[in-house]
């Protein structure tokens, strides 16, 4: 399959970034490294990237814990806003979840956010990722 | 709509940012010509210029039925759907005025807190009214109709017109089948519709105050069966009305001629924008950044966005926008999810499930197509702007501070010079072509008219 996938900030090798670049990560982080959260999480959007203006679904990959409460949402922070939709979550498998209703209506940088809890406690980990006219 | 490509952001150099304006690239001189325009900046007009069809109606069966939209022409234009017998769908969406009024405010039997959209394109809309209340053209029909302030008619008054004038009755025995008699007044009174629906108490009764309208208790005394009898009529009424809605285009414009003209190779069609409008062009997509919600080929994002022109401090002239309408939209018992729908899937329907209501939201309105735009000023959801010109300097100056939710932070001051101000809108000219009369609504407007 041809998924994009994204590259979670934490394994970008800049300390902290996964705190900067989502404006809606304030859930506390009790354990590991951003690295550690990031390799622990893996994005991949249909097939050919995320779409402009059209809803989809994204599947969230888990690997090394066992997420519970998963959350996924995103925004735009030079916007100041988020979608215009809210996810909801299904459980595909103990380590796969999918989100349905994923929305980006504008190009330009988004964050999506996958939020979880672990035996470590509540996690938050980023994923920028640019999204921006076809123009093929 | 366009599939995008995804870029891995791997440099994040300005991540810590936040709240800052999107960065703006590319040149902002004015081209000389077509040639001086970047590749991307070809790109893009080529991807834009050219008129879209209606958006697939998949809760409407009538959607793109001819006989449905020529009955829904009828009654569209039909004084007798109002309780004055003065107004009618056209009277705010007047071919005189691009299919919208011309008014700040529209007017039907009162005056309403917001302005009368066009009705061209509108079946490019993922939803329809500025805060989105409605999930399709034919939801959308039923409230004008039946509101106190806009027509004040009843959709027992709907559905005796469509069973009784003999001019509609055959068209509507067509899409209905046999229709049933609704001459014994006392089943079926003259005036009669339901009390609104409540977003907080949905599945409540009508209250005492709502049963002193006549037309409201009317209905409550009605058999359930009646009542249901009359819906359907009703709904293939408004989903009449939508075809033949969706059946409305604004005509093409220059800058269509202009992109075709690239696509094809034509000197003649690329010579269809001037200098001013290139340089509008160039501005739209890129220093002004216009395209970041005015995109596509309908020149909208069809989403909401809060653009902070709400500055007053009285709570009264208030509106919520978008998540009060999303909170309408959810117990509207007319929505794709409802009785009367023809698809009530979730694959047909996931807007509605997914729709947010966030704090985020408070104050956005649906973002207006910019096609046809010389034809229907104002502008604005409340009308505020007489003129383009007026337009692209509040995008300039962006004046006061939001008071309903809060301004979009990318929104930030262009300082546009005057001869850039001209430039834009000289581009917005570009978008429209003729003015789309009643007679052309008969004819098709590239082949999108199908009757």
């Amino acid at each position: 399959m041809n998924q994009a996938r994204a590259v979670p900030a934490g394994l970008l090798g800049f300390a902290g970034l996964a705190l900067l670049v989502g404006s809606s990560c304030s859930m506390p982080s009790l354990g590991g490294t951003d690295s550690e959260r990031a390799s622990a999480v893996r994005l991949e959007y249909p097939d050919g990237g995320a779409p402009l203006n059209q809803h989809f679904t994204i599947e969230v990959f888990f690997q090394g814990i066992a997420p519970v409460d998963v959350a996924v949402d995103a925004d735009m922070p030079a916007h100041g806003h988020g979608m215009l939709t809210q996810p909801a979550v299904e459980a595909v498998g103990p380590l796969h979840y999918r989100a349905h209703g994923m929305l980006f209506h504008m190009p330009g940088d988004w964050v999506t956010t996958i939020q979880y809890k672990s035996d470590q406690g509540p996690e938050v980990v980023d994923f920028p990722v640019t999204i921006d006219f076809d123009l093929e | 709509m366009r599939t995008a490509f995804v870029l891995i952001w791997v440099l994040c150099i300005g991540a810590a940012q936040q709240h800052a304006p999107a960065p703006l690239s590319g040149p902002s001189e004015a081209p000389g010509s077509y040639r001086d325009l970047t590749e991307r900046e070809l790109a893009l007009a080529k991807a834009f210029g050219k008129l879209p069809s209606a958006l697939p109606s998949p809760t409407n069966s009538l959607a793109d039925s001819p006989v449905a939209a020529r009955l829904g022409e009828r009654l569209f234009f039909d004084p007798r759907l109002s309780a004055n017998g003065n107004l009618s769908c056209a009277s705010c969406h007047d071919p005189e005025h691009g299919w919208a009024d011309g008014r700040q405010l529209a007017l039907g039997i009162a005056q309403l807190d917001v302005h009368s959209p066009s009705v061209l394109g509108s079946g490019w809309n993922f939803w329809q009214f500025w805060d989105g209340r409605a999930d399709s053209l034919w939801t959308q029909a039923i409230e004008p109709i039946e509101s106190p302030l806009e027509l004040g008619g009843s959709r027992m008054e709907l559905a005796r017109l469509v069973v009784f004038a003999p001019e509609l009755r055959g068209d509507m025995r067509t899409l209905f089948g046999e229709l049933p008699d609704l001459s014994d007044e006392a089943r079926f009174p003259r005036r009669a519709r339901p009390w609104p629906v409540s977003p907080e108490e949905p599945f409540r009764g009508p209250t005492k105050e709502e049963l002193l309208d006549p037309a409201v208790a009317a209905w409550a005394s009605m058999a359930k069966e009646d009542q249901a009898l009359v819906n359907r009529l009703a709904v293939v009424a408004t989903k009449s009305i939508a075809a033949f809605e969706r059946t409305l285009f604004p005509q093409p414009g220059s800058f269509d001629r202009f992109a075709k003209g690239l696509t094809d190779g034509d000197e003649e069609g690329i010579a269809a924008l001037g200098a001013d409008e290139l340089y509008g062009w160039r501005l739209f997509a890129g220093k002004a950044n216009c395209i970041s919600c005015h995109f596509g080929p309908s020149f909208s994002d069809g989403r909401f966005h809060n653009l902070g022109l709400q500055t007053n401090d009285d709570a009264a002239l208030a509106i919520e926008g978008r998540p009060s309408g999303v909170r309408r939209l959810r117990v509207d018992p007319w929505n794709g999810r409802g009785a009367f729908s023809d698809d009530t899937s979730w694959e047909a329907n996931g807007k509605i499930l997914y729709a947010a209501t966030g704090e985020h939201l408070v104050g956005a309105f649906k973002t207006p197509s910019l096609r046809g735009v010389v034809h229907t000023a104002p502008y604005g959801h409340d009308g505020r702007f007489a003129s383009l010109a007026e337009v692209v300097n509040f995008y300039s100056d962006l004046p006061g501070e939001s008071t309903v939710g809060h301004r979009e932070e990318t929104l930030q001051p262009l300082d546009l010079s005057p001869q850039e101000r001209k430039a834009l809108v000289a581009f917005l000219g570009s978008l429209s072509g003729p003015a789309v009369t009643r007679a052309d609504a008969e004819e098709p407007i590239d082949g999108h008219l199908k009757r």
